[in-house]
C-alpha cells in the first residue's frame, strides 16, 4: 500500500481470471469510466488500468490478461504472472465462473501458491443458483483462507462488497502462501531447491522461494530465466539436470486437481454432482494412457467403414462404366475415337470416379468427428507427442485437414503464430494421406489384402503421421532450431453432430474431388491415352508406345524397389494428381478401372503383395501433387523450401518403399 | 451424496474381461499364436486390428472397475465411454454386415459366393448389441443429475 494524493492510500489491485468469466465486466463496474488502455511493455497484450476512490483509499486496478493457469507458456500467462510477481499488487482479485468452479479453481490454486493476497469474485452466481448450485461461501473462505464474494457483474451485484473487501484485505495482515502437498518425494526436492535458492538474498527478497522451486522443478523456462544473473544459477542447473521436468509438471498438475477434487465437494455438493456427459467423455478420451489408443481405434473404425461400406457402391459404379465403355467402343466405328473415349476418357475417369463413395464416406466420418468436438480433443491428445517431436498440438489441426487435401491444409498453417512452427508444419503436412491417395490404396489393398484392406489403409495413414512427426523432429533439430510454442486452445463442448451439416461438409469435400475429375484428371487421362496410343502401329499402352518409352527411361530409378516401367509412368503422372496413378495403371494394363484392373494386377507376376505395399508407401510419401507444391512455394515465399520439400519427401518415399518391399518379401 | 455403484462396477468388470479376452483371442489368432480353429472360427475370427479395438474397449472398462474400487466417481465416466465405444463399433460392424449382404445377395460379387450371416457376425457386433441393451437399461445412470462428481 502506497501513499499518494495527500492522505489517500493507493492500493494496487490486479484482476485475474480465466477467459470469459466476466473479468472485464467486473473491471468496468469497479472502475467506471476511469480507465486507460495501452500495451504491456515489450508485448502486444492489452493493458487496462483504472482507478476508483473508495472509503478514503485510491484503488489502482489492473485488468490482467485472461489465463487458465500461471504456468507461463503463453505471452498472456507470462504477463499475468510477471505482473503479480514483479509489481507485487496489494490485492489479487480472481474472477471465477460460478458455474464452472472446478476449472477456475486451478488458477486459484496457483495464485494461492504464489502467496497472493487473494479475493475471489464468484461471478455469474445467479446462473449457478438457477442451476441449483449451492456454494458455501464461508466454508470456501475458511478452507482457503481468502475472501469470497458472490457477484453478478452485469447487474452490478456484489461490486460494492468487492470494494469493501479490497480495503479490508489491505488493512489486515498479509496472508501466508497456501501450500499444496505434492507428496513426500516431490516435497523433498522442493525443500532442497529452496535451500539452494536461499543462498541468493536478492532472489529471496523478490520471489516466494517455495513457489520458485515448484516452477523450476516443472521446468518453467520463464522461472529459470529469473536466475540468469544469480550466483547460484549453476548449482540450480546441476540439481535440476537429474530430473525429468515433464514428469514433475504432470505430477504437480495432478496434485492440484486432487486438491480441487477434495475442496469442491466440501463447498458445493450440488456443483460436484453436476457432471455433464461432455465432462465424462473428456475425462476418458484425454486420459494420459488411453487417449491415444482410443484416438487410433476411432481412426481405424473410420477407415474400416470407408472401405467396407463403400464396396457395393463401388461395384455398381464399376458395372456402369464397364457397360458404358463397352457400349461406346462397340458403337463407334472410328478406331482412334472409340479408343480415346472407351480406353481413355471413360476408363480413366471411371477408374477415378469409382472411389467417389469412399471419398464421400471418409469425409462424412471426418465431419461427424469434427462437428462432435472430438477432433479438438485429438489435437489436445497429440500435443504432448507433437511437442516432444518439435511441433505443437495446434499443428495437428492443419495436419488433420491434410487427410482431406494438402492445399487448404498448408494454407491453414497461417493460424500458427510462430514462423518456425509454421514452416515445419508446412513441410510435413503433405505426409498426411490426402483423399486423392485413397483410390490408390483402395485399389491395391483391396486387390492384394482382401478383408484386411481397411487395416492396411489405416496403417498407411498412421505411417504418414509417424513420418510427419519424425520429420518434424529432424527439421526442428537441424533446420529450424528452438522450442515449439505452447499449445493453447479451449476445447469446445461436445455436441450432437448435425446430420445436415455433416452431409454438407461431405458434399463440399466430395464436390472438390468430382470437380478435379472433370478438369485435371480428364486432361491427365487424355494425355496418357495419347502417349499410350502413339506412335501408330505400336500396341496400345505397350512398351513400344510413347508412354512405354518414357517408362523405360524412368524404370532404372525405381527398379531397385521392384517397380517396373508401368509403375514408373503412373508415379510420374501422379505428380499432377494422385488419383491419376490409378487411371494410368488402368490405361497401361489396358483394362480401365475396377475388377478388371484388379484381376490384371493379380495376374502380373511382377506385381506381388510386397510390391503393392511398397507402391502404396511410395504414393503416400513422395512429392505431393503439383497444387500442393505450388502452395508451399506461395506460403513459404521460397523456391528453396519448395524444392527441399519435393526432394526430401521423394527421398523418404524411396527409402521407406524399399524397406517395405524387402520386409514384405520376407513375410508376405 | 453416497451413490451405489455396485451394479456398474460389476458390469464394468464383466465387460472389461469379456472384451479384453475376446480381443486378445482375435489378436492371437491373427498373429498365429493361436490356431485359426481355436474356438469358433466364424464368430471369433482371426483379426489383428479388430481384436486390438476390443482390447482398447476392454481396457476402458477395466479402468472403470479400478476407479470404482478406489471409490472414485470417475468410474462411471469410463463405463459410459466404454459403452459408447461398444455402440460405435457395433454400429460399424452392422454397416459392414449390411454391405456384405448387398455384395453377396444383390450384386453377387466375386468372393462372396459362400458368404453367410455368421461370417459377418463378429464379436464387436454381438457384444455391441448386448451393450445397446445395457445402455438402454442404465441410460438414466449416466445423466448429469445422477453423477457423483469428480
Amino acid at each position: 500500500m502506497r501513499r499518494c494524493h495527500g492522505l489517500a492510500e493507493k492500493i494496487k489491485v490486479a484482476v485475474a481470471g480465466n477467459p470469459n468469466v466476466g473479468k472485464t465486466t467486473i473491471f468496468n463496474a469497479l472502475t467506471g469510466a476511469r480507465q486507460k488502455v495501452g500495451n504491456w511493455p515489450g508485448v502486444t497484450v492489452e493493458k487496462k488500468v483504472g482507478t476508483k476512490k473508495h472509503k478514503g483509499h485510491v484503488l489502482e486496478i489492473v485488468d490482467l490478461p485472461g489465463t487458465y493457469s500461471l504456468t507461463a507458456y503463453s505471452a498472456d500467462e507470462v504477463v499475468a504472472r510477471d505482473y503479480i510477481l514483479d509489481e507485487n499488487p496489494d490485492v489479487v482479485m480472481q474472477v471465477l465462473d460460478s458455474t464452472n468452479l472446478e476449472r477456475n479453481l486451478y488458477l486459484t490454486s496457483q495464485l494461492l501458491e504464489m502467496g497472493t493476497n487473494l479475493i475471489l469474485a464468484l461471478n455469474m452466481s445467479d446462473r449457478a443458483e438457477m442451476r441449483g448450485d449451492d456454494i458455501a461461501i464461508q466454508r470456501l473462505e475458511s478452507l482457503l483462507g481468502v475472501s469470497a464474494i458472490k457477484t453478478v457483474a452485469n447487474e452490478g451485484t456484489g461490486i460494492e462488497a468487492l470494494l469493501d473487501s479490497i480495503v479490508n484485505k489491505t488493512e489486515n495482515k498479509p496472508p501466508k502462501p497456501h501450500e499444496i502437498g505434492y507428496g513426500k518425494g516431490v516435497e523433498e526436492k522442493i525443500c532442497a531447491l529452496e535451500e539452494i535458492l536461499g543462498y541468493d538474498q536478492e532472489l529471496s527478497k523478490h520471489y516466494p522461494l517455495r513457489w520458485l522451486s515448484v516452477k523450476l522443478l516443472e521446468g518453467d523456462e520463464n522461472a529459470l530465466s529469473k536466475l540468469s544473473s544469480s550466483n547460484i544459477k549453476g548449482k540450480v542447473h546441476d540439481y535440476l539436470s537429474d530430473f525429468d521436468n515433464e514428469e514433475y509438471e504432470v505430477e504437480m498438475a495432478d496434485k492440484r486437481y486432487e486438491f480441487i477434487g477434495t475442496l469442491l465437494p466440501q463447498v458445493c455438493t450440488t456443483c460436484a454432482e453436476d457432471v455433464s456427459p461432455s465432462d465424462m467423455v473428456d475425462k476418458v478420451v484425454t486420459n494420459k494412457y488411453l487417449g491415444i489408443p482410443i484416438f487410433l481405434t476411432l481412426m481405424w473404425g473410420m477407415f474400416e467403414l470407408t472401405f467396407a461400406f463403400a464396396t457395393p457402391f463401388m461395384e455398381l459404379i464399376d458395372m456402369f462404366f464397364g457397360w458404358l465403355a463397352g457400349a461406346v467402343t462397340s458403337n463407334i466405328e472410328t478406331a482412334w475415337l472409340a479408343s480415346l473415349l472407351g480406353d481413355g476418357i471413360i476408363a480413366g475417369v471411371g477408374a477415378v470416379l469409382l472411389f467417389v463413395p469412399n471419398i464421400f464416406i471418409l469425409f462424412f466420418a471426418i465431419a461427424l468427428l469434427e462437428s462432435s468436438g472430438y477432433m479438438a480433443r485429438a489435437a489436445f491428445i497429440m500435443d504432448k507427442l507433437m511437442y516432444t517431436m518439435g511441433l505443437q498440438g495446434k499443428s495437428f489441426i492443419p495436419m488433420l485437414m491434410g487427410f482431406g487435401c494438402s492445399v487448404p491444409a498448408i494454407m491453414a498453417t497461417r493460424t500458427l503464430e510462430d514462423e518456425k512452427d509454421r514452416l515445419i508444419t508446412m513441410l510435413v503436412t503433405p505426409f498426411m494421406s490426402c483423399g486423392a491417395r485413397l483410390p490408390v490404396y483402395i485399389l491395391l489393398a483391396g486387390t492384394f489384402f482382401g478383408r484386411q484392406a481397411g487395416s492396411v489403409i489405416f496403417g498407411l495413414y498412421v505411417l504418414g503421421i509417424l513420418v510427419a512427426i519424425v520429420s518434424a523432429k529432424l527439421f526442428r533439430t537441424f533446420l529450424a532450431r528452438g522450442q515449439p510454442s505452447p499449445f493453447i486452445m479451449e476445447l469446445p463442448p461436445y455436441t450432437k453432430p448435425l446430420l445436415k451439416d455433416s452431409l454438407r461438409h461431405m458434399w463440399n469435400e466430395g464436390y472438390l474431388y468430382l470437380r478435379k475429375v472433370g478438369t485435371v484428371i480428364i486432361g491427365g487421362v487424355v494425355l496418357i491415352w495419347l502417349l499410350a496410343y502413339f506412335p501408330q502401329g505400336a500396341e496400345y499402352g505397350s512398351a513400344g508406345s510413347l508412354i512405354g518409352s518414357l517408362g523405360k527411361l524412368l524404370e532404372p530409378l525405381v527398379a531397385p524397389l521392384g517397380f517396373d516401367w508401368k509403375i514408373a509412368v503412373a508415379l510420374v503422372f501422379g505428380f499432377v494428381a494422385k488419383e491419376i496413378v490409378v487411371g494410368s495403371l488402368g490405361t497401361l494394363y489396358g483394362t480401365g478401372g475396377g475388377e478388371a484392373l484388379s484381376s490384371a494386377l493379380m495376374a502380373d507376376p511382377g506385381f506381388t503383395p510386397a510390391i503393392a505395399l511398397g507402391l502404396m508407401v511410395f504414393t503416400l510419401l513422395y512429392v505431393p501433387c503439383i497444387g500442393a507444391v505450388a502452395v508451399i512455394k506461395k506460403e513459404t515465399g521460397s523456391w528453396k523450401w519448395m524444392f527441399f520439400q519435393a526432394a526430401y519427401s521423394t527421398a523418404v518415399a524411396w527409402i521407406l518403399a524399399l524397406v517395405t518391399v524387402l520386409v514384405g518379401k520376407m513375410i508376405l | 451424496m453416497e451413490k451405489n455403484y455396485s451394479g456398474l462396477k460389476f458390469f464394468s468388470l464383466l465387460w472389461g474381461i469379456l472384451y479384453m479376452v475376446t480381443g486378445l483371442v482375435q489378436v492371437f489368432k491373427g498373429v498365429g499364436i493361436l490356431p485359426s480353429s481355436f474356438l469358433s472360427s466364424s464368430m471369433l475370427p482371426a483379426e489383428l486390428a479388430g481384436g486390438l479395438v476390443l482390447v482398447v474397449i476392454g481396457a476402458v472398462f477395466l479402468v472403470a472397475t479400478f476407479e470404482f474400487s478406489n471409490n472414485s466417481f470417475e468410474g462411471s465416466a469410463y463405463t459410459y465411454v466404454g459403452i459408447l465405444l461398444c455402440l460405435v463399433f457395433g454400429a460399424l460392424y452392422l454397416l459392414s454386415m449390411v454391405a456384405d449382404l448387398i455384395n453377396a445377395y444383390i450384386l453377387g460379387m466375386e468372393g462372396y459366393e459362400k458368404w453367410t450371416f455368421i461370417d459377418s457376425f463378429k464379436p464387436a457386433l454381438y457384444l455391441g448389441i448386448l451393450s445397446g441393451f445395457v445402455y438402454a437399461f442404465w441410460k438414466k445412470r449416466f445423466s448429469p443429475a445422477n453423477q457423483g462428481g469428480f
